[in-house]
């Protein structure tokens, strides 16, 4: 092929007869018509010929133009033959060594999505994850980039293969002390080696070890450590630093040398008031940034004044002196003039009118005295001349941005307030002056959108108050209105000038639109197993649509949601070309899919401290066995746990899950399967589920459940959802220990089929750790019960079917200072219905009989009793009991109310909770209403009273939400009836027992 | 200011500059077709063209020729790719000031005068007004195109020198320095009187002035071509 060779001069220039531009991959040649500005039929013009080039090369598309004409009939033909740009697409790094993780190490290429491709750029980013593996201590790490062209799409893929090696080992250490200088000396330090004691010496501080692993963390560890060191024996400005730390590849070691620099002595001191050491070395930073120079000890001298006056010495005063002593040490000397203590009784507003004094309030930080004791820091309320003038800068700053252009706040403080020494009240004089009102409001070049649409964001118009905010607001909200068409390039200016009339200000808003930018179509790229289909799904972002920096975060958003992604990027390609048609690059990368978690743990609670004989399903009577003593008593249980999870079934966004546990109270084995988006809707989610669970978690019985259910969720809006749920459940009860009359009949396997339809509107700021909104749900449910099957000795029964109510309300307060009072009410009604069996029952004590309807199933109805509900109760301990055996049965109704205060403790991870909560499970709805006014149980066979009880909590904040460690005493705990044998072999007579007052539990997460 | 044009000339040698690797040339679809124009390089995205590189070098011989003894050749030499290179130099740097003045929004133009006056320089340089276009047309361009040229770089200049002028201050104490090291020796070194440092301050300052100005501009021509994306085509 002949080279093309560059036209020689002519003396007339040929017509050129047609002009064709070679296309970027992806568009048309007719797509850059608009930018040709040599014509076919015009004469060939250098000029225009340049001027295209230059308007080809703009868009951002081409490496490399050429303009090349070819002998045509008549003239010539002109081609503009072109080499693509390529694009980053899909970033992506193979085996992170950890510490470092993909994210960083991706973020650490400096490679951006949807920029342009260089080779340099990707040397460079193979330097820099080199470099970064280094500080880890993989001196060895090797990279090897692979870049995969893909030329349809002008992308390219690029991925690092990382070998990272053997971590680097600590072969040798080195010490180089500088010799003591004067603190005046501004030569720099010279340095010698260290003596062998002084080496041995720092060694040991440092707390490195030859032959460990090293990293620049360990490094930088070891430096702080000496310097603390030197810093304890008076050396507060002592320096240390590692000179670039030499590697030997044979033997995969680093030689290191510490090059210590003690510094002089320093003496900080204070003068005048009584600062305890503690206090010196919390507002003094030259203690934590080993240096004294002016800016840290001027911020020690501001820090001490603030303390000061957050005692009540509000005009304190705090000076200092820099000094050298003869013999080389560096003084620091504050003094201090305390004045006296006072403390802020009122804070006033006089001249206002248009604001308000709440208002007003809300802009000071000037504060009254509080009734908390003097030790306090704030308690006598906060002030200064300082924080005055800058209180009332602050109202004067509120008063401009509504118009009030010459208002005039000047604080002034009255001491001896009301005639009582040391009390002072601030009071903030306010000169309005006239209020400047928009005179005219022009709004110019807008095309995109009507004047109509452009003034309805506008925070001024005409007759209203105008303020520099208020135009600045205003810019805010048309450019944002612009970007988020495509009109990535509008500019907005604001010319104001004084209008005729007095105090108004015409205003004119000129808006430059420049071009849209819109969506020209949408690259998927990083996925392995996901389905394309399931992300564009979940984009919404489409060809002909204006580039929307908002959608494409909220498409990035909705992918993360998922779960199916670590990593998700959005960018348009050649985001700062001239070209308006812009390519959305869409990069994921994929989670593992297979997630496996194992999990140790312990179940503790406080028991019944009461045991019982054990009775068959069969009625048969079994001796006493140890393990119920267990449960009965305050206890712990180990239990194991094993997960796995399936992300991503089929290449959709479907997750299959099995959960299992394992111990002596529980044992459990859950699978479901999710849908997040049924059908594409976003907001239903639909979860199959299947369940196996043998659980001991209620002293009186030993349920087995199998279950499987379908559950739909409908989420209206962030705060409201709808939960709609059918389910079959068989329990059988292999162990209960009731009336041995009922076992036959309340210990068969019950099938039930049941339909629930749930709200809940969660208006709280966090679900995890509360400090204010509310929480409300109601589920309604109706089950059908399935007669159960006769056996050799027990008959065909018919259980009752039933309906369920649970309604729940909490309410959240903060108080001051992250105070929270917070409370919640829950209620709850079984009401049974339709045809069931009557038994009789006799009661073996004194053998009076009575009818039972066929009954709620025992696991069916309501427990109470525990960490989330009554904590005055052991687990599931609260409410009706046998007669025989003294075990809870559980009871058609439910009433608990919760009231807690909860309040910071130490610092902002620990904090206190004191709690009453009262409330109780009853026999049934009237039982509720009969116990509305009692606090004591009628008898002891009848528990329907509301119970009380008291308590202190703490709680530890954890990224999970609060562990709790809770602490409860029942004012009022039941007295109930057992039957038993006084001795071993003796007649059953009829006892009574009561539960103990004092209950502790350890979970996690708030109670409600 | 032409020893700011010098600076301009001077600030070549490809320092930071990053080439792009050698690109395949856009694909010659048939034989026979002849190269119009194409681009040479980019600066921060923004092309230069064979053209402009070609006229860039064309007006520097022009120039270099006018100030010849003895006037400009009747039949100047091609070309050479040294030439052409350094060229691309110039543009280079000229296309980040021009950048720099678009980002700064500066839009005052070189006074007319000003230019008019280079104008007449060279055609006097020339030979006169009738010989002009003629010795122009010798080296590829027209009048109007010197003038342009001419127009652009008094502009950049007058830019460059508004935004370094005002860091370059010159205190009394390096007056007096510069007076006691450098020219008391000098004077002393020639057998000459030395003048009074009140007689020579003026003149000191001026001297130091054009040193200070001359470091920060290199300086910032360096700044901006660090931070600056530049691209070269190169073809085989």
């Amino acid at each position: 092929m002949a080279a093309a060779q560059t036209a020689p001069p002519r003396p007339s220039a040929p017509v050129v007869r047609a002009v064709t531009v070679q296309p970027a991959p992806g568009r048309s040649a007719a797509s850059y018509a608009p930018l040709i500005e040599q014509k076919a039929g015009q004469p060939l013009n250098g000029a225009l010929v340049r001027r295209t080039i230059a308007r080809l090369f703009a868009t951002g598309e081409f490496a490399d133009i050429r303009a090349v004409e070819y002998p045509a009939p008549g003239g010539v033909r002109l081609v503009f033959q072109t080499q693509p740009n390529y694009f980053i697409g899909a970033v992506r790094v193979t085996h992170p060594p950890k510490p470092a993780t993909y994210s960083e190490l991706v973020e650490a290429t400096g490679l951006t999505l949807g920029h342009v491709f260089t080779a340099p750029a990707v040397r460079e980013a193979v330097e820099t994850l080199a470099n970064r593996l280094r500080g880890y201590g993989y001196q060895q790490a090797r990279i090897t980039p692979q870049v995969q062209m893909n030329r349809a799409e002008a992308v390219a893929n690029i991925t690092f293969a990382i070998a990272p090696g053997p971590l680097a080992r600590l072969g040798s250490v080195h010490f180089a002390l500088a010799v003591i200088q004067p603190a005046n000396s501004t030569t720099p330090p010279r340095y010698l080696p260290a003596s062998a004691r002084d080496a041995r010496s720092l060694f040991q501080v440092s707390g490195l070890r030859l032959g460990e692993t090293v990293s620049r963390a360990v490094l930088d560890k070891a430096v702080q450590r000496i310097e603390d060191h030197y810093g304890r024996h008076g050396r507060l400005t002592a320096r240390v630093h590692i000179p670039r730390p030499e590697f030997d590849p044979k033997t995969n070691t680093l030689a290191v040398q510490f090059r210590v620099n003690p510094g002089p002595l320093v003496s900080v001191q204070v003068q005048g008031s009584k600062i305890s050491a503690g206090e010196l070395r919390k507002d003094v930073p030259i203690f934590r940034e080993h240096a004294a120079d002016a800016e840290l000890i001027e911020e020690g001298r501001g820090n001490l004044q603030t303390a000061l006056q957050n005692r009540g010495y509000f005009d304190a005063r705090v000076d200092y002196h820099r000094s050298i002593t003869p013999n080389g040490v560096l003084r620091i000397l504050y003094t201090v003039r305390p004045g006296p203590q006072e403390s802020v009784q009122a804070v006033l507003f006089q001249g206002n009118h248009y604001f308000g004094e709440e208002t007003l309030e809300a802009h000071v930080a000037v504060q009254t005295a509080s009734i908390l004791p003097d030790f306090i820091p704030g308690s006598r309320g906060r002030f200064s001349q300082e924080l005055a003038q800058q209180d009332a800068d602050s109202i004067a700053g509120l008063y401009q941005a509504n118009g009030f252009a010459h208002v005039r706040v000047t604080p002034v403080v009255v001491r001896d307030y009301q005639g009582k020494p040391h009390h002072i009240a601030v009071i903030y004089r306010i000169h309005e002056g006239p209020q400047v009102l928009v005179g005219t409001l022009t709004i110019r070049g807008n095309h995109a959108f009507s004047t109509g649409i452009i003034r309805n964001l506008l925070t001024i118009a005409p007759g209203q108050p105008y303020s520099p905010v208020k135009t600045a607001t205003d810019r805010d909200s048309i450019l944002s209105l612009y970007y988020n068409a495509g009109y990535e390039q509008a500019r907005m200016q604001v010319r104001v000038h004084p209008a005729r009339a007095a105090d108004r200000m015409d205003v004119v808003y000129t808006i430059t639109e420049g071009q849209p930018e819109y969506v020209h179509r949408v690259y998927i790229g990083g996925e392995r197993f996901v389905r394309r289909e399931v992300i564009a799904s979940h984009l919404h972002l489409y060809p002909g649509q204006p580039v929307n920096q908002l959608a494409m975060i909220n498409a990035q958003r909705r992918l993360y949601n998922l779960g199916l992604f670590t990593d998700v990027r959005l960018a348009p390609q050649n985001p700062v070309g001239a070209q308006r048609q812009k390519t959305i690059l869409v990069n994921v990368h994929e989670a593992r899919r297979w997630i496996f978690s194992e999990d140790v743990g312990l179940q503790v609670q406080s028991g019944t401290g009461a045991t019982a004989n054990e009775y068959s399903s069969s009625g048969s009577s079994v001796s006493t066995i140890s393990y119920l003593q267990l449960v009965g008593g305050t206890g712990v249980s180990p239990l194991v746990g094993f997960d796995v999870t399936r992300l991503a079934m089929f290449g959709r966004d479907q997750t299959a899950t099995f959960n299992s546990r394992y111990g002596r109270l529980e044992k459990s084995a859950l699978f479901s399967y999710e849908f997040p988006q049924l059908r594409g809707h976003a907001s239903l989610a639909l979860d199959l589920n299947a369940l196996y669970s043998d659980t001991l978690n209620v002293t009186t019985f030993r349920a087995i459940r199998e279950d499987a259910g379908v559950q739909l969720n409908e989420r209206v809006s962030p705060s409201l959802r709808f939960v709609y749920n059918a389910d079959y459940r068989r329990i059988s009860l292999p162990v209960v220990i009731i009336n041995p009359q009922e076992v036959p009949l309340l210990g068969q396997p019950v099938q039930l089929v049941t339909g629930s339809y749930s709200v809940v509107l969660d208006h709280r700021d966090n679900p995890t750790d509360t400090h204010g909104g509310s929480y409300n749900t109601a589920s309604f449910s109706f089950a059908k019960s399935f007669r159960t099957a006769a056996t050799a000795t027990t008959p065909s029964f018919q259980p009752d079917n039933f309906a369920r109510l649970y309604v729940q309300n909490s309410t959240y307060y903060p108080l001051w200072r992250h105070w929270v009072l917070a409370r919640s009410t829950r209620l709850g009604d079984i009401a049974p219905f339709g045809p069931a069996d009557i038994r009789i029952v006799t009661n073996p004590a004194n053998g009076q009989t009575y009818s039972v309807f066929g009954g709620i199933p025992i696991p069916e109805r309501f427990f109470a009793g525990g960490a989330d509900t009554l904590r005055g109760f052991s687990l599931n301990q609260a409410g009706p009991r046998d007669p025989l055996t003294g075990f809870p049965v559980g009871g058609d109704a439910l009433l608990i109310n919760n009231v807690e205060l909860r309040f910071p403790l130490i610092g902002a991870n620990i904090g206190g909770v004191f709690f009453d909560d009262l409330g109780n499970v009853f026999t049934n709805f009237h039982g509720l209403l009969r116990a509305l006014t009692r606090f004591r149980e009628p008898s002891t066979t009848d528990l329907n009273y509301l119970s009380d009880d008291v308590g202190f909590g703490l709680r530890y904040k954890t990224p999970v939400g609060p562990v709790r460690l809770d602490f409860g005493y029942n004012l009022n705990p039941p007295e109930y009836q057992t039957v038993g044998a006084l001795k071993q072999g003796g007649p059953q007579v009829i006892q009574n027992a009561a539960l103990p007052h004092f209950n502790f539990y350890f979970s996690v997460g708030q109670t409600f | 200011m032409m020893w700011l044009l010098a600076v301009l000339l001077g600030l070549s040698g490809g320092a930071g500059l990053r080439r792009a690797p050698a690109a395949p040339a856009a694909a010659a679809q048939a034989r026979g077709g002849m190269v119009v124009d194409a681009v040479r390089a980019s600066v921060n995205r923004q092309a230069i063209l064979d053209s402009d590189v070609r006229q860039a070098a064309w007006y520097s011989r022009l120039v270099a020729a006018l100030h010849r003894p003895g006037g400009p050749p009747a039949a100047p030499r091609p070309l050479t790719a040294a030439q052409r290179r350094q060229a691309l130099e110039h543009l280079i740097t000229e296309a980040l000031l021009a950048q720099a003045r678009r980002r700064a929004g500066v839009t005052v133009d070189a006074p007319p005068a000003a230019v008019a006056g280079q104008m007449r320089r060279l055609r006097a340089l020339a030979g006169g007004g009738r010989n002009w276009p003629r010795v122009a047309r010798r080296y590829h361009l027209d009048p109007a195109a010197v003038r342009a040229i001419l127009a652009k770089q008094m502009r950049l200049l007058l830019f460059a020198d508004a935004h370094c002028r005002p860091r370059a201050k010159v205190t009394a104490a390096e007056v007096a320095a510069y007076y006691r090291r450098t020219y008391l020796p000098m004077a002393r070194g020639r057998r000459l009187q030395p003048a009074p440092l009140a007689l020579v301050s003026g003149r000191i300052r001026a001297i130091l002035v054009q040193q200070k100005l001359m470091r920060i501009e290199l300086q910032w021509l360096h700044g901006l071509r660090r931070r600056a994306r530049i691209q070269i085509i190169q073809r085989r």
